[in-house]
Order: structure tokens, then sequence, then C-alpha cells
């Protein structure tokens, strides 16, 4: 047998890799956003996708999320092309709010409970306690950073195999960026994987195990946070300013 | 899992139909009153309301299938719905259902303001004698056919055939506009996609009413509706063939329209 493939406990057989992508290719109208991308992002490790605005970094994300398809190459998620196998495996936040106005707080948990087998409901009623977000509340009475602060809620209440977080603290106040790191970490378990996308490294710097930095639709840096740190001689977010420099 | 994304398709309308259902046959108990006291300037008033509020109706139901699945699918949410671990033909198929509950739910609520308005003008006439006549037509109708089993079987088959024609040509109608917005992902439409939808949906009218007219020619042209060897004894067969023709061509219309959506929906996707 492989050795990247193990037994898990209910006997079914796993891979040491969640994704794994390979020569990625996408373009809109003849323009080139991702040329060539390959990595791939081990069980248990939260990955860091930086990059500046423009970069590809969504583009990547929506790809490997089955929302758009590739031009050009492969990508596995356990195993499987994306699709609808792959849409119960990964929990994916998204930079937009997508989120239906009408619903109460309420009627989204029962919504991803009927969809999503590996929900926890319990999970996500503790965490809107924590930020003190009522579940009578109607999403249109709330302001965008409540919003935001649901959604991610939502997503990280599943137990999912992959999180596909793109920019999950951008537009929520400092205070609760930390609660939501801290909860990104304590929900996290060693059987899954986390990629997010951000541009404010400074802040989640500390979280990461592994970093792709992109830059024009190519990944120009891939590797884990220590060994980089160690040999650039810098901190990410430092390294992050002089790769990206303008 | 499409019994599940029904259920949320038809609640998140539900909010706009239901007071506007409420306030339709609300609005016609409330003409009934004033006509039996003889207000006329409150039924003057209350007429014009009940026209509004019937126009409202027949604008509300093609805007919110519109928006519906435009919003859901194609908008915002459609980074929710596109993730759901759904099939593409769960999502249409929920959009087409829920969208023709809806649409059937506002034609009986028009019929039922009607019937309420006719049956409280009627009241101060004689209620009693417009029921009995009613009841009597549809009596006539059951003795009929108790007597005679074929005529039945052509009625039944008739009535079948005359709902699902009903349906397929809601589903058209509604796969048109589906199809239309499904486009809005391609370029160039994507470059403004309300517009590039409206464009779709005109470029699409053009070989869809050749096609139609085609179809409805050919048919035409059998000429046969009148000539059946059934058609002597009963006339419904004529009808049901017609029917039945119109079905099948009206299901292929349908098929064309689905698997262009269907293909941009799960290959194409482009949300903004």
């Amino acid at each position: 047998m492989n050795e990247n493939i193990e037994m898990i406990s209910g006997g079914a057989v796993v891979s040491d890799t969640v994704a794994e992508i390979k020569n990625i290719h996408k373009g809109y109208h003849q323009h080139p956003v991702l040329n060539g991308v390959s990595f791939s992002i081990p069980r248990g490790q939260i990955v860091g996708l930086l990059g500046p605005n423009g970069c590809g970094k969504s583009t990547l994300i929506k790809l490997m999320a089955g929302l758009l398809q590739p031009d050009q190459g492969e990508i596995r998620i356990n195993g499987f092309t994306p699709g609808r196998q792959t849409k119960a495996l990964i929990s994916y936040l998204p930079e937009r709010t997508y989120l239906n106005d009408w619903m109460k707080v309420q009627d989204l948990l029962h919504f991803f409970a009927d969809f999503y087998q590996d929900f926890d409901l319990e999970r996500a009623r503790q965490m809107l306690q924590n930020l003190q977000i009522d579940d009578k509340q109607k999403l249109k009475t709330m302001s965008k950073g409540t919003k935001e602060k649901v959604q991610l809620i939502l997503v990280m209440s599943r137990r999912a195999q992959l999180y596909l977080l793109d920019e999950p603290i951008g537009g929520v106040d400092p205070a609760a960026r930390d609660y939501i790191l801290s909860t990104i970490l304590k929900n996290f378990d060693e059987s899954s994987s986390i990629l997010i996308s951000t541009h404010l490294i400074h802040d989640v710097e500390t979280i990461f195990d592994q970093v792709l930095f992109l830059d024009q639709g190519k990944i120009v840096i891939n590797g884990q946070v220590d060994e980089i740190r160690e040999l650039y001689g810098k901190s990410i977010d430092g390294l992050f300013r002089e790769v990206f420099k303008c | 899992m499409l019994g599940k994304l029904l259920k949320y398709d038809i609640k998140s309308m539900a909010h706009t139909f239901v007071p506007l259902f409420i306030a339709m046959l609300g609005m016609s108990i409330l003409n009934i009153l004033f006509f039996q006291n003889e207000w006329i300037a409150a039924l003057i008033g209350g007429g014009a309301i009940m026209a509004g509020l019937l126009i409202a109706l027949l604008v509300t139901t093609i805007v919110m299938i519109i928006t519906q699945f435009y919003h859901s699918v194609l908008g915002d949410q459609g980074y929710l719905t596109n993730t759901l671990p759904v099939s593409v033909d769960t999502i249409l198929f929920s959009k087409m259902i829920s969208a023709t509950v809806w649409i059937i739910l506002s034609g009986i609520t028009a019929v039922l303001s009607g019937f309420i308005l006719l049956a409280g003008s009627a009241l101060s006439v004689d209620f009693i004698a417009f029921i009995h006549t009613v009841g009597t037509f549809f009596s006539q109708l059951a003795a009929l056919l108790a007597s005679d089993l074929t005529q039945t079987f052509w009625f039944v088959l008739t009535m079948v055939l005359g709902i699902l024609l009903i349906l397929a040509s809601i589903a058209n109608e509604l796969l048109h506009f589906y199809c239309a917005m499904a486009c809005s992902q391609l370029y160039p439409f994507t470059k403004n996609r309300v517009v590039g939808s409206v464009i779709a949906y005109l470029l699409i009218s053009i070989p869809l009413s050749v096609v139609s007219a085609f179809i409805m020619a050919g048919i035409a042209a059998l000429d046969t509706f009148s000539t059946l060897p059934t058609s002597e004894t009963n006339p419904l067969s004529g009808l049901c063939l017609m029917f039945f023709l119109f079905l099948v061509s009206t299901m292929l219309l349908n098929v064309l329209l689905y698997l262009p959506s269907r293909y941009i929906l799960k290959n194409k996707l482009n949300l903004e």
C-alpha cells in the first residue's frame, strides 16, 4: 500500500493529503489568472494562502470549492474531483455574504443541519452565545460585520475535512478577530485541514503551519512556516512585504 | 435533498406571496360588504384596489420567479446554493417546482377572489340558486360520465393531458427565464449580467418561436382530429390527440432549454 495511505478508525482508507492541486490553469476570457499552480495540503495542517489583491487567491479557492472549473489541470479533494461528493467534505467561507436576509439565525442553523451531516448544532449555538448573537434575530436587521460572524460560525461549526476560508477576518473588528482565530484553532482537529486566504498576515501568522505565496497566478513560495522563517530570517509578514513590495 | 431544497425555496417566496394572497381575499370580502350595503364610493375605491392587487399579483409572480432564481443561484446566495452537496439537476428542479407551486397558488387566489366577488354579488339576487346551478352542472356531468365508461375514459384522459400540458407550458416559460439567466455567466454577457440576461432571453425567443411555429403548423397540418375513427362516437378523442401532441412538443422544447441551462450551471458557472 502507498505510504501516503493509512487506515482510520472507521475502517475507511484515507490519504495523508486532503487536497492535491496539479498544474491548474484558469483564465477569464483570454485573461490568465492562474498559470500552472501545484501544491498539496496535508491532513491536520493550517495553510495560509497569501498574495496581493488580484493574484488569484479567490479563484483558486473557488476552483477547490467546485464553484469554477479549471481550464487545465487536476484538483483532488480526498481523492475526488470537485463535485457533489467533495462539497459534503468542504466547508467554504466565501468573501461575500451569502446568507438569505429573510431568515433568522435559527433558520440558518436548521438549514445547515439539514444539508450537512457534519454540522454540529451545539457547537454553533455555543459560539453564537459567546459572541452574544441572538439566534432569533433576523439577518436583515444585522450589521455586515455581525453577518460575517454568523457566516463564519456556520462554516466552522461543521466537522469538515477541509475548510476553505476566503478572507475570514477582513470585515470584522480586531476584538472579534481574536475570538474568530481562537475559534478556528479550537474547532480544528487533526483529521482536517484549513486553507486561509488573507492579506492581514500579521494577525494570523501565528496559526499557520504552512504558507503559499501566490503571485501573478503562480506559487512563488511554498513551505512550512518554521522552515521559511529560518531560511529567510524573517517573519512571514516581513517576507510578504519584501516579496510583494510595490 | 430535493425535498429539503424545495422546502426552503417555497418558504423563501412565502414571505411575499402570502400577505398578497391575504390582501386579495380580504379585499374581495370587503368589496362584498360595500356591495351589500350599497356604499358606492367605497365600492369604486375597493374595485380599484382589487384591480391594483390583481396586477400586483401578476407582476409579483413574474418578478419573484425571476429574482428568486437569480439571487439564489447566480447572485451572492449562489455561493451557498452552489456549494451545497446537491446536483445541478436538484437545484433546477427545486426552483422549477417551487415557482410552479406559487404560480398555481396565485392562479387559485385570483379565481377564488373572483368567486367570492361573484358569490357575494349574487347573494342579493339569489345565492342559493347560484350554488344550485353550479351543483347541478357537476351532478349532471357525473351522471353523464357514470352512464358511459368510454366517455369517462376520454374525459379523464383529456383532463389529465390538459393538466400536464399546463404544467409543461409553465415549465417552458420558467426554463426560458432560467436559460437566459444562466447565459449571463458566459462572456460577453458577463459584462452586464442583468442586461445580458435580457438580451439572452430575446435571443432565445427567436429560435424558440420558430420551432414552436413549426410544431403548431405541423400539428395543424395533420388535420386528423376530426377524422379519427373514434371522433364520431367521442369528440374528446381528437382533443386528446391534440393535447398529447402539444404536450410532447412542449416537453421537447423544455429539454432543449433545460440542457444548456444545466451545462452552464455545471461547467461555466462564474459568480461575481
